[in-house]
């Protein structure tokens, strides 16, 4: 039994969630949706194909995709690519790329086809259920551009590098170099954390 | 400038998710994994076929269609170790990764080692019978190979 490292009373309800499920091997399929609905999902939806996905996605408001690496016709990097780019509502939904054999290249593909994550089989349902933990509470926005279409995939926020200009207006660097005026006063730093006890 | 257009969208899965009901986090869980375990003879009893439509695809052209043909061993490789990983089948789960490994470096281009794909192909099929004998031997035949042949990442 595993051991889940989140509040255990917290709760989750996915039964009226719309999981799309699709792989191109049939019993891969079936333990992610055994998975699913073992996690409460009334019906986890399933599909062989990209064109059989592609199809659902114009029909059926989806709350999260689950695809695999490998499909029937195509491969799920591609099928993510178009999915972000076929504006539907469900163009912005959570997808998790998995992948069977890894390599780093897949892995950057899967990211830069616009994958909400990339989780290497085998994903034990703790491994699944904390990815959608996190998405309840994404915080990244989407992005669209000529060149990706998705998640943000900065999650890290180190502004640009050294030396160099951001392309926003608020982008600051994480050299912050040496200091230009006097270090603060104790009290000074003290007045910024309680300003009216200070003042006492 | 560019085109990139940044926004918010709202999280429709976190709304349905917190809704009252559903289970704690620990129930889903434990839930999923009696679930995932009890289809677990019918995705093991598939691995025998998918191992025999290995050998077949393995047969298939190893001249000018070459490509499709590695094409097809990768992913019925791949899938013989997305199953077997789950089940915790370790001897057979890494020879279907060496396979694919090894298949990785021949679709990028390497010159294609027929008798180093022919030797994991046999071997996945013996092990995917389920005869532990002769596994770890099997498996250290298999990593030499591998070592020999595989692409460095």
């Amino acid at each position: 039994m595993s051991t889940v490292p989140f509040r255990r009373q917290e709760r989750v309800n996915l039964s009226t969630a719309e999981v799309l499920i699709v792989g191109g091997d049939a019993d891969g399929v079936e333990i992610l949706a055994q998975m699913f609905a073992g996690f409460g999902v009334h019906t986890p939806r399933r599909c062989a194909s990209g064109a059989e996905a592609m199809t659902m996605v114009g029909e059926r408001e989806l709350n999260l995709m689950v695809v695999d690496s490998q499909l029937a016709d195509t491969d799920g990097y591609d099928f993510i690519n178009w999915l972000r780019r076929c504006g539907s509502p469900n163009a912005w939904a959570p997808a998790i790329l998995v992948t069977g054999h890894t390599t780093s290249a897949q892995i950057f593909r899967g990211r830069d086809a616009g994958a909400s994550f990339v989780v290497r089989k085998p994903v034990p349902p703790l491994v699944m259920m904390q990815r959608i933990i996190w998405l309840l509470s994404d915080p990244r926005p989407f992005v669209t551009s000529p060149g990706y279409c998705g998640p943000d995939r900065r999650i890290r926020s180190i502004g640009p590098p050294v030396g160099m200009k951001g392309r926003r207006h608020d982008d600051l660097s994480v050299e912050v170099g040496a200091a230009k005026t006097p270090n603060l006063e104790q009290d000074e730093i003290d007045a910024l954390f309680q300003p009216k006890a200070a003042l006492r | 400038m560019t085109d990139a257009r940044v926004f918010k969208v709202e999280n429709k899965l976190a709304k349905i998710a917190r809704l009252p009901g559903g289970k704690n986090i620990n129930e889903a869980v434990h839930s999923a994994e009696k679930r995932i375990e009890s289809v677990r003879e019918q995705c093991v009893a598939a691995l025998a076929p998918k191992a025999d439509q290995l050998v077949q695809a393995a047969a298939g052209d190893r001249a000018g269609g070459a490509h499709a043909t590695l094409e097809r061993l990768y992913h019925i490789s791949n899938a013989i170790f997305g199953v077997a990983s789950v089940y915790e089948l370790g001897a057979l789960a890494e020879a279907a990764c060496s396979l694919c490994d090894l298949l990785q470096g021949f679709r990028n281009g390497e010159t294609v080692n027929w008798s180093a794909v022919d030797v994991h192909v046999d071997g996945i099929r013996l092990l995917a019978t389920g005869r532990s004998d002769g596994a770890m031997s099997v498996l250290a035949g298999l990593r030499k190979v591998r070592a020999r042949f595989a692409a460095p990442e």
